[in-house]
């Protein structure tokens, strides 16, 4: 089972805005009992977020073939219906000067080959108005 | 003021998957200006006897993969100084003749955030864990002016 990392970086300073980062290595490419998992660095032990909420919304990439028509490679798993939208929260952890935020981990089970798009929101809801980084990578899959 | 909608449908009941329809500004992203709205409608497809009685929307907005390196801004929509990158909204099922359909409210653009945004959205029937919960999405495109 070959794990995909997906790491952003929250801007030092920022109130909201782009993240910085994306899959390590470029696009990956996964096959069945792969898994991709996303973790957010905050750049500094100071004033980091008690939690982080993460948005999870999966779509067909800009370059999808026509002829797909899922999408995204994700299903919950107590019904089998496909996961296209996922909010889990992840807690800190400190890794020297930095806190990272690690989400759990999302499963390709096979049989949905395509190019999908994973736009992701990293929130601060622990301010007032939230604080929300957002950035879209993509990724293909295989049968 | 504007409104720009978002026209999507959703097949039926099913596993859920890809929302289809005309999305957008008909393959051309719209341009909005200041204080116009962006508007997501779905159809639902399938018998109307199995339409659920309300959508979530989850909107989730970031910057086009045609942005410039530029643009700064991942969302041109603001909460207080703040970037509204997720929202979530709940729409009803209309009770009129005909098909049924979802309107959510939108977002309006308050302006000052030209550039080049994707919104991907998904439309989510029923509760996580419960019968009949199922999502679809999918992630048109779209312009701002200042």
């Amino acid at each position: 089972m070959a794990q995909y990392s997906c790491n952003f970086s929250i801007p030092a300073g920022s109130t909201g805005g782009k993240l910085s980062g994306g899959f390590v290595g470029g696009t990956p490419s996964l096959v069945a009992n792969n898994r991709i998992i996303v973790s957010v660095v905050y750049p500094s032990t100071s004033g980091n977020p008690a939690t982080l909420d993460g948005a999870f919304v999966f779509s067909a990439a800009p370059d999808a073939p026509s002829s797909q028509t899922t999408a995204t490679p994700f299903v919950w798993s107590y019904n089998n219906a496909f996961l296209c939208f996922y909010a889990p929260v992840a807690n800190p952890v400190t890794v020297g000067n930095t806190v990272v935020y690690t989400f759990p981990a999302l499963d390709y089970l096979g049989g949905l080959p395509g190019n999908y798009e994973l736009t992701f929101v990293a929130i601060n809801n622990n301010v007032n108005p939230p604080q929300q980084w957002s950035e879209d990578p993509e990724f293909d899959t295989s049968s | 003021m504007a409104t720009y909608t978002c026209n999507f449908t959703i097949p039926g009941a099913g596993r859920g998957g890809q929302l289809t329809g005309a999305g957008l500004g008909g393959g051309q992203p719209p341009v909005l200006g200041s204080t116009d709205t962006l508007t997501v409608v779905v159809k639902w497809a399938g018998q109307n006897s199995t339409a659920p009685a309300q959508l979530t929307g989850y909107f989730v907005i970031s910057a086009a993969p045609a942005s410039p390196a530029t643009q700064v801004a991942p969302s041109p929509f603001l909460n207080g100084s703040n970037y509204t990158c997720f929202a979530a909204q709940t729409a009803s099922a209309s009770t009129g003749p005909g098909a049924v359909t979802y309107t959510f409210a939108g977002l309006q653009y308050g302006g000052g955030q030209p550039g080049k945004y994707e919104l991907t959205f998904t439309a989510q029937a029923g509760t996580i864990g419960q019968p009949g919960f199922t999502q679809w999405s999918a992630d048109p495109e779209f312009d701002t002016s200042s």
